[in-house]
């Protein structure tokens, strides 16, 4: 049979028999933990399982219904079942593991009887070793006329994706899966698994990341021909896990970061086209909706099943990241204390990010302008210590930054990019230090050893 | 001339509504989630049949937004994320119409729905387009004219760039191979500068350190910062059902809390939400009878039975779950009260149950009158919750009413009625506890010694002495045997030195148990009571081991 040769009503009936089927068998393996094999309540079962598989033969002949641990395979159609949400599939695959069934296979019409007795056979196998089981199945139901119901053997296959394994590629991976899964949930809206493959995503990206904090400027290069609101929860997650490692952050706290950080705007997913993509300065009205997605990114994370300290971060990182130090930004809420540390990370790194990139309707700007941008004079939107740890994680340091130098003298910075790509630095004295100027030998004598802020800069 | 009936309209609205319904069921069930036992096929057949009831009233277009679905440029179904989420796959897709005209079977309906419902992005571009093309039902068709639309914000799908990384021989391809030098370089990189480099500098990272502290340590977001979070998202939600929906959420997480055993984390994460029900924390909040009906979830009787199974079988946090029932006394909408308090009879302690109690005066502000149609109306031990409530106040016509169930057969009843006198000192009352010493109930005489005690009822000292004077074996409750001693003590004071000693002498030897009672009251008569009981060991060396257990220098 040529299932690409089906006619779209028919293929749609195949899948959906073929999701059928697989739900009413696992529902039926399930029940029988409660109830005997023939107990009524199995009869529902049975029927819709014999209903799916004569539907199925009915519309393309002899066919194999192939498990896979999240779906099931006919021919070349594939009708994706979310094992996180149908929790009996997981029985069922164990269930036929120990029967070394990977697939049923069907000749002609089935009868709910014949069903039954399927499941009585592999019920009445299950003492024995797979491969006898499956044999003993199949002999006995051809030998009592149920031969054109078949168990073939195998293993349930996987989905297997092949992850990179050289460390340079496996960082570009992390990075472009984090990239894919942001895509998904902003702007196609996020599925069943969504949610739990960012998780995953940020635990790989912290993992490969930790260490070589250097590449952070690299990667986001490497982003950017692609769509922004994807690059953008990349790039902003990868410089918060960057800034909490220079902090110190580790192990699970870092990927809480990394996953509170890049779930900030999921909220997003449910605003107006119109408003999310503007092209334009957006009006009073456009921008009250904008700014009522941190409601909805809390009520995303409130979904979860358990107010677990990750959770409880994701909620008030999607609630305090617009806030703003001064209170100066979005949601208008009252009476708030501090701001969570994560929450100052994640508008760090937003904005930055923001800043820089270049989209459809605007071009980005120059990192040391972004960074200039972050310290504004008068109004303090920022935290200035994350500020600094951005600063000091990118090499880039805005104009007029007060620094100290590995010497131990403090200035400013007078030109971010002199020679070498690396900033002048104007000494209290008046003297200018260019410290992309090598020594003798070759190397950099001078860094920056710390970039001052608050009162430090002040007494400077 | 004929008029369509006026049902006519609400009827076909009837079946769009059932039909958008179906579709939503469907996308969500082949999304992975949907309602517990749904069925694909009956959810098909119901979008199916609800569509032939509308194809009488003329052609359907389905017209595909990225907000949902549309007919004739109003919403069929939209505006909701899952119809977004549906619209904006088949868009992806290309389709930009579908029309469904009368000739359009059952069958081919049903199998259309599943098309609708379909996760489309799954599917390669252009999948949908080249599978309708090879026809499949008469009376459908579908438009593609529309241009498959371009990522957001202009460039390429992550995904793309991830399949060509995945792929075989994928980072000698241009837009691999080019990042990943960048990357390698980068790693490859002296890392001098950057090494040198401190950031905000040693002062500014000290003052973080007791925050970085709080989270390795993760103990930096309370529940109470939660239950702030949520108050301020339902505050500001300009949609009453999606504040209602954030309400619904945190009772999930309040019900999981209970169940855990933790009332004091559930009462502090539900707090402040419920709070919005005040009118006097936000005034002007507008979607505040949202609110209170949505609360009604925490009193239907399942949540109830949850509160009551866990708080019964918790053996910690006790002010917790007091805390717990307090607001739930609080709370309860006018017509949940009775449901309330029948339940809440089963909680097996009598603080919890005057949790509730409590709970309820402050909700009814002292209303006497509401207690009193309460009290006819409840049943079981529900009633003495109402009791407990009563004896808050001070209304000699209620009291009455406890009075009289201090006879109640049932013995929970007759203790919260004791509870619920702790404060009347009236001589009915005071005759009604001192006969309650002899009650069949343990808790209940606990309790009745405990209200002689604290009014030093003389009266009740003979009364005592005799009920341990015609203690029979030692077997007794220990706790009770010391509360009687104690009790007889304190109200005696200095007159009571003499009995318990007699009575410690004659049951030295042959009812231990009333010795121990009547050296516990002998304990606590200060200097006196302490030479008495030096003089019994002396005269009686049996004793001693009594003494000893009282944790006494023999």
């Amino acid at each position: 049979m040529r299932y690409d040769a089906l006619d779209w009503a028919a293929q749609e009936k195949v899948l959906e028999s073929a999701r059928r089927f697989v739900l009413r068998l696992a529902g039926a393996v399930s029940s029988l933990k409660t109830y005997p094999v023939d107990h009524p309540s199995l009869q529902f079962s049975y029927r819709g399982v014999a209903g799916a598989l004569s539907e199925i033969h009915d519309l393309v002949g002899t066919a194999d219904l192939v498990f896979e641990r999240d779906g099931v395979v006919v021919g070349s159609l594939r009708a994706d079942i979310d094992i996180g949400q149908q929790g009996h599939m997981r029985e069922l695959l164990t269930w036929l593991a120990a029967r070394d069934a990977a697939s049923v296979h069907v000749e002609g019409t089935v009868s709910s009887e014949q069903v039954q007795r399927f499941i009585v056979l592999m019920v009445e196998a299950q003492a024995l070793a797979p491969v006898a089981a499956r044999e003993q199945v199949n002999h006995l139901l051809a030998s009592e006329g149920i031969g054109h119901l078949q168990l073939s053997a195998g293993r349930v296959r996987e989905r297997q994706v092949q992850h990179a394994v050289d460390p340079v590629s496996r960082l570009l991976e992390q990075y472009l899966e984090l990239a894919a899964l942001a895509e998904e949930l902003l702007v196609h809206g996020g599925r069943a698994g969504t949610m739990a493959g960012l998780g995953q995503a940020c635990e790989g990206l912290v993992e490969a990341l930790v260490g070589n904090v250097q590449v952070i400027p690299a990667l986001i290069a490497a982003g950017e021909p692609l769509a922004y609101e994807a690059r953008h929860v990349a790039n902003l997650t990868l410089l918060a896990v960057g800034i909490g490692a220079r902090l110190g952050l580790t192990g699970s706290s870092l990927v809480d970061l990394a996953r509170a950080v890049s779930t900030m705007d999921a909220g997003m997913r449910v605003l107006p086209t119109d408003v999310r993509r503007s092209e334009r300065e957006l009006l009073p009205s456009e921008l009250a909706v904008l700014q009522t997605h941190p409601i909805e990114s809390v009520r995303q994370q409130l979904r979860e099943r358990s107010l677990d300290i990750g959770v409880r971060r994701r909620i008030v990182v999607a609630m305090e990241a617009h806030l703003g130090v001064d209170r100066d930004g979005y949601p208008e809420v009252e009476h708030w204390g501090p701001l969570h540390l994560f929450s100052r990370i994640a508008a760090v790194c937003d904005a930055y990010d923001a800043l820089t990139s270049s989209t459809g309707w605007r071009r980005g700007l120059p990192p040391e302008q972004a960074m200039a941008q972050l310290v504004p004079a008068r109004r303090r939107r920022h935290d200035l210590v994350i500020v600094a740890e951005l600063c000091a994680l990118l090499g880039v340091y805005p104009p007029a930054c007060p620094v100290r130098l590995s010497d131990g003298r403090v200035g400013a910075v007078a030109q971010a990019r002199g020679p070498g790509g690396l900033p002048v630095v104007r000494l209290s004295t008046g003297e200018r230090v260019s410290l992309g100027e090598r020594g003798p030998d070759g190397s950099l004598p001078l860094g920056i050893s710390e970039i001052m802020v608050g009162g430090e800069a002040a007494r400077a | 001339m004929t008029t369509d009936p006026p049902a006519s309209d609400d009827l076909l609205n009837e079946a769009e509504r059932a039909a958008t319904e179906a579709l939503a069921d469907l996308a969500a069930l082949l999304r992975g989630g949907g309602r517990a036992g749904a069925e694909p096929d009956a959810i098909s057949a119901a979008f199916s049949d609800n569509l032939l009831r509308l194809l009488p009233a003329g052609n359907l277009v389905l017209e595909l937004r990225d907000e949902g679905i549309f007919r004739q440029g109003r919403p069929w179904w939209a505006q909701d994320l899952l119809a977004r989420r549906v619209a904006l796959a088949l868009r992806g897709q290309g389709l930009q119409a579908v029309e469904v005209t009368t000739q359009a079977s059952a069958r081919a309906l049903q199998a259309l729905s599943l098309l609708l419902a379909r996760d489309w992005t799954r599917e390669p571009a252009g999948a949908m387009q080249e599978l309708t093309a090879r026809g499949g039902a008469a009376g459908i068709s579908f438009d593609f004219s529309r241009e498959v639309p371009e990522a957001v914000g202009g460039g390429l799908e992550p995904g793309v760039l991830l399949n060509l990384l995945r792929g075989q021989d994928g980072a000698d391809q241009p837009q691999i191979a080019g990042p990943l030098q960048a990357i390698r370089a980068q790693l490859e990189q002296p890392r001098d500068l950057a090494g040198a480099v401190q950031g905000a500098g040693l002062e500014a990272r000290h003052r973080l350190g007791a925050e970085l502290a709080l989270i390795e340590g993760g103990r930096d977001v309370s529940t109470e910062l939660i239950s702030r979070v949520v108050f301020e998202a339902m505050r500001l939600d300009p949609a009453g059902l999606q504040a209602a929906d954030t309400f619904r959420l945190v009772v999930e997480h309040y019900e999981h809390l209970v169940a855990n055993g933790e009332p004091q984390q559930a009462v502090e994460l539900i707090r402040r939400p419920l709070s919005l029900i005040d009118a006097r924390v936000v005034p002007l909040w507008p979607h505040r009878e949202l609110l209170v009906a949505e609360s009604a979830v925490l009193f239907d009787e399942a949540a109830l039975q949850r509160v009551l199974s866990a708080a019964n079988a918790s053996e910690g946090d006790v002010d917790g779950w007091r805390q717990l029932l307090l607001l739930l006394g609080e709370l309860v909408p006018a017509a949940r009260i009775e449901a309330l308090v029948s339940l809440m009879g089963g909680l097996s302690r009598v603080a919890f149950r005057q949790a509730i109690a409590d709970g309820l005066v402050l909700k009814t502000g002292g209303d006497l009158s509401m207690l009193e149609r309460l009290l006819n109306r409840v049943q079981g031990r529900g009633k003495g919750i109402v009791l407990l409530a009563i004896g808050r106040g001070e209304a000699p016509t209620l009291l009455e009413k406890v009075l009289a169930r201090t006879d109640s057969a049932d013995s929970t009843i007759r203790l919260d009625a004791l509870v619920a006198l702790r404060k009347h000192r009236s001589p009915r009352a005071q005759d009604i506890v001192r006969a309650a010493i002899n009650d069949a109930d343990l808790a209940v005489r606990i309790e009745a010694l405990r209200y002689v005690t604290v009014y030093r009822d003389s009266p009740a000292a003979p009364v005592i002495l005799a009920r341990l004077q015609g203690l029979k074996t030692s077997d007794e409750d220990e706790a009770e045997l010391k509360a009687l001693g104690k009790a007889f003590a304190l109200i005696m004071r200095q007159e009571g030195v003499l009995p318990l000693t007699r009575l410690a002498q004659d049951a030295a030897s042959t009812r231990p148990g009333v010795a121990t009672a009547a050296i516990a009251g002998l304990q606590v008569l200060g200097e006196s009571g302490r030479a008495a009981i030096h003089g019994l060991t002396r005269t009686h060396p049996d004793l001693r081991p009594v003494v000893r257990s009282l944790g006494l220098e023999s």
